[in-house]
């Protein structure tokens, strides 16, 4: 009989710092029309945005949750504070940031990281941010990076106006809906035509308070022939309460601009993660998605890109690691509409500990969408019996002039595998943590080193047992 | 005043995104009086010849009524159609003793759906302990009939048995095609299904197999010919309950003009399933400018000693082959039209059966063209 490998959950000590809520903001538990009204007064929004918050409450009280899923039934909005506001001002220096929540985000290498390698980083606390900073060379080359209320209020209130919510509408489900009700927070960035932003900014969003909802909202459109890496994470503390992520990611690429937007998501494993992010490419434009999934009880993760100009092209790189209490439902949409265009999605999912993984894609090619090319690679790694992984990708292709490639495996690691290694010196256990490494290479490899060290970190991985 | 139904078939075993449609196909306003039975005729391609007798509900034994306890593709909700009178076409190996020689039999049932708007008919293939059963159902009708045809085929193959199965399609272009299958297999049993759509203006399939027995196996083998406004919307599942099962499901066709297909595909491991192992695959060549192609192929996984594949490809004929073939004097048109025919004649080729076979390839040729 052989003995079951072992797999470690990951260490998550450094994610479970918390901190006790000391004269925040906090509005009501639950949702309705005077907590809306009540959070775009507290956030002095202009007139348009309340109306706009208003009516997405309505669009979401309409909506049904969706059938198709993990389920949610613990997730009871009732219970949700939709906005919870430190007790700061966003500053530009760390030395301003109350001194716990600096602590928590030095401990979370956020500022070491903005140093080494980073040209700017915004940094979230519950609903607002809490810093954010630009280098100087890069503001000079014209770069916006902002938080989202500024730039709502400020020189690019027209811009933030004709762009908001206008990829992710609120009718597209509840949870849009829900975000265009109570959304705070997030980045805005704008890189003007031309411009390369050589080194990565980021975003971190950090949810504290226990009960309660991240809504935050992040803008990027990147101008013709401009380039940026964009790099976002995320983490909480565990509570035996239910959270909520309900963040928008809305991302413009105009004509032959690239964009690459990297996710390390770690939230706790209270938390429910419906998280909705779109691209629209344009002539030429490039599209790249890194996305790491480790935390989180249930999330719903699809990043969907619209290859709306003749020429363009995506790729979607993707890790998915669900361990003990932990449904995660990622993956990847591509809608082709532009004639020559291309996608790629290449997934990796690990199942452990009771943990269920499903990989989810949808690729869909409109009758306008000549000469498309796209692939997607699925592969499926279960480390135990008590886990489930499932794979549900669909295809719609609407025109004749396609190339369209689809292939899935699902497997244990393999016995060959493990005896090749062991042939070469390694234990047993080396040889099946070797493996598992590299399965989850696809995505580490694709991240700038500090990242991919970050997540090998993450996913550090301890074998134990094995003798078969 | 006629009474309408409406049916949901072919449900996808894990949903995904509404918007797409394709977790489920729905059949509006279907009469829901009046059903009756094709003209069937039975013949045996030899002189071993398996037992074949028409039954009625109450004329069936327990195994036969068990049997309809079987999943099928399309669900459940296709036996709603069943007239109250209905006889089933049961089809069985006779058994043999340790002294006799197991049993390797074959039948043809040719359905004919000319005559009557709607008609249904169950089959019922049971093939005993270590005996080989094959049947070939053809449905057909005069190519100006109208009105719908039910075909629903429960099979069991019991220990080290073996049941092939090949449904070919030949029904005018007024009609419309429900075919439904369901099959359980024994320890060591194998279910081999072959099938070709070619006729039909519109048709719901489905296909679920349960692997109950240890090392039991599956073959599925499926192609298809669409065009004009033709719509296939299928549903097939393989469940691996037994250990070491296996299962294989290749499918593939030509979808011209503003044809439409639907391919639910799903390989299913549930835990205990040790050592099973599923393969699925889907080539689709795509002729029609303004055709429609939705592909939606399952794992689900629940047991970690397995290994399960699928794969798709589809769109147009490759630039070199289409390139080849012109260097060889063919126009495009008559290139694309070689290749669909290539595609489906290596299952005319598994037909196995001369006259059918012949039908079928008679049948090609005339929506393919023979210039090429």
């Amino acid at each position: 009989m052989k003995e079951k490998t072992y797999v470690d959950d990951v260490d998550r000590s450094i994610y479970d710092i918390r901190n006790e809520e000391k004269d925040v903001y906090r509005v009501q538990e639950g949702l309705d029309a005077s907590i809306v009204e009540k959070i775009s007064k507290e956030k002095n929004d202009p007139a348009w945005m309340t109306l706009f918050r208003l009516q997405s409450l309505q669009i979401y009280n309409e909506l049904k949750v969706p059938d198709w899923g993990p389920s949610i039934d613990g997730l009871d909005m009732s219970h949700i504070a939709t906005y919870v506001r430190p007790n700061t001002k966003m500053s530009a220096k760390w030395s301003e940031v109350p001194e716990d929540i600096k602590d928590t985000f030095e401990k979370l290498g956020i500022p070491q990281a903005e140093r080494k390698s980073l040209a700017g980083v915004g940094a979230q606390y519950d609903s607002e941010l809490v810093y954010h900073n630009v280098r100087e060379e890069v503001a000079a080359q014209g770069v916006v990076y902002t938080d989202m209320e500024s730039a709502l209020k400020g020189e690019y209130a027209d811009m933030v106006r004709k762009y908001f919510m206008k990829l992710v509408r609120p009718s597209d489900h509840k949870f849009a809906a829900l975000h265009g009700a109570v959304w705070s927070g997030g980045s805005f960035v704008y890189v003007p035509p031309g411009v390369s932003v050589e080194i990565p900014l980021q975003s971190y969003f950090r949810l504290n308070a226990p009960g309660a909802g991240q809504f935050e909202h992040t803008l990027i459109i990147v101008d013709e022939g401009a380039d940026l890496h964009f790099i976002e994470g995320c983490s909480a503390p565990k509570y035996n309460v239910a959270n909520l992520h309900a963040g928008c990611v809305e991302l413009f690429v105009k004509k032959n601009a690239r964009l690459r937007y990297s996710t390390i998501e770690n939230w706790s494993k209270n938390m429910y993660n419906l998280n909705t992010k779109r691209a629209m490419v344009e002539e030429g434009g490039v599209m790249e998605w890194v996305s790491g999934s480790f935390g989180s009880h249930v999330s719903y993760l699809y990043p969907m890109t619209i290859l709306k100009g003749d020429h363009s092209r995506m790729e979607f790189t993707g890790i998915t690691f669900a361990g003990k209490g932990q449904n995660l439902d990622t993956g990847a949409k591509v809608v082709h509409i532009g004639k020559d265009t291309s996608s790629f999605i290449g997934t990796r999912s690990i199942s452990k500990d009771g943990g269920v993984s499903t990989f989810r894609s949808s690729v869909q090619v409109e009758k306008s969408a000549k000469n498309t090319k796209s692939a997607v690679s699925c592969q499926s790694l279960m480390l135990d019996d008590k886990s489930r992984s499932d794979t549900i990708p669909a295809m719609d292709i609407r025109t004749a002039d396609a190339d369209i490639g689809h292939e899935a495996k699902i497997g244990r690691i393999s016995d060959e595998a493990v005896f090749y290694l062991m042939s070469r010196g390694l234990s047993e256990e080396d040889a099946r943590a070797m493996i598992v490494s590299g399965f989850a290479d696809n995505v580490s490899k694709e991240l700038p080193l500090e990242y991919a060290v970050e997540m090998n970190n993450l996913i550090q991985l301890e074998m134990k047992g094995s003798i078969g | 005043m006629e009474q309408k139904i409406d049916m949901i078939v072919n449900r996808l075993p894990a949903k995904t995104w509404n918007r797409l449609s394709v977790n489920q196909a729905e059949i509006k306003d279907l009469t829901a009086d009046g059903w009756t039975k094709p003209a069937v005729t039975v013949r045996y391609p030899k002189a071993e010849k398996p037992v074949v007798k028409e039954l009625t509900a109450e004329q069936q034994d327990s195994l036969y009524k068990k049997m309809e306890e079987i999943h099928t593709g399309m669900g459940a909700e296709v036996s709603r159609l069943k007239p109250e009178d209905a006889t089933d076409i049961c089809v069985e190996t006779a058994g043999h003793s340790e002294e006799t020689v197991p049993n390797d039999v074959q039948t043809v049932l040719v359905f004919d759906y000319s005559s009557q708007k709607n008609s249904y008919q169950d089959v019922k293939i049971h093939a005993k302990a270590g005996e080989n059963v094959t049947v070939w159902t053809v449905v057909r009708s005069e190519k100006d009939a109208e009105g719908k045809a039910v075909l629903r085929t429960l099979m069991q193959a019991e220990e080290n048995a073996k049941i092939r199965l090949v449904q070919v399609d030949l029904l005018g272009n007024r009609m419309e095609l429900f075919n439904d299958i369901g099959a359980e297999s024994g320890k060591q049993a194998q279910i081999e299904v072959v099938q070709l759509f070619l006729g039909a203006e519109k048709i719901w399939a489905g296909s679920y197999a349960t692997l109950t027995g240890e090392k039991s196996h599956l073959q599925l083998d499926a192609g298809y010919y669409r065009e004009k406004q033709q719509l296939l919307d299928m549903n097939y599942v393989a469940q691996h309950i037994g250990k070491k099962t296996e299962s294989g499901m290749n499918v593939g066709g030509v979808l011209q003009d503003a044809s439409k297909k639907v391919f639910r595909g799903t390989i299913d491991f549930p835990l205990g399933c040790a050592g099973a192992k599923g393969d699925e695959m889907e080539d689709v060549l795509i002729l029609g400018e303004d055709a429609i192609n939705q592909t939606v192929p399952l794992i689900l996984c629940a047991e970690e000693d397995v290994e399960g594949n699928h794969g798709a490809s589809i769109g147009r004929p490759a630039d070199e082959v289409l390139f080849y073939l012109a260097s060889r004097g063919l126009s495009e048109e008559d290139a694309c039209n070689l290749l669909a025919r290539a595609k489906l004649e290596a299952l005319c080729n598994r037909i196995g059966e001369q006259e059918i076979a012949e039908q079928a390839e008679n049948w090609l040729l005339e929506v393919t063209g023979d210039e090429a």
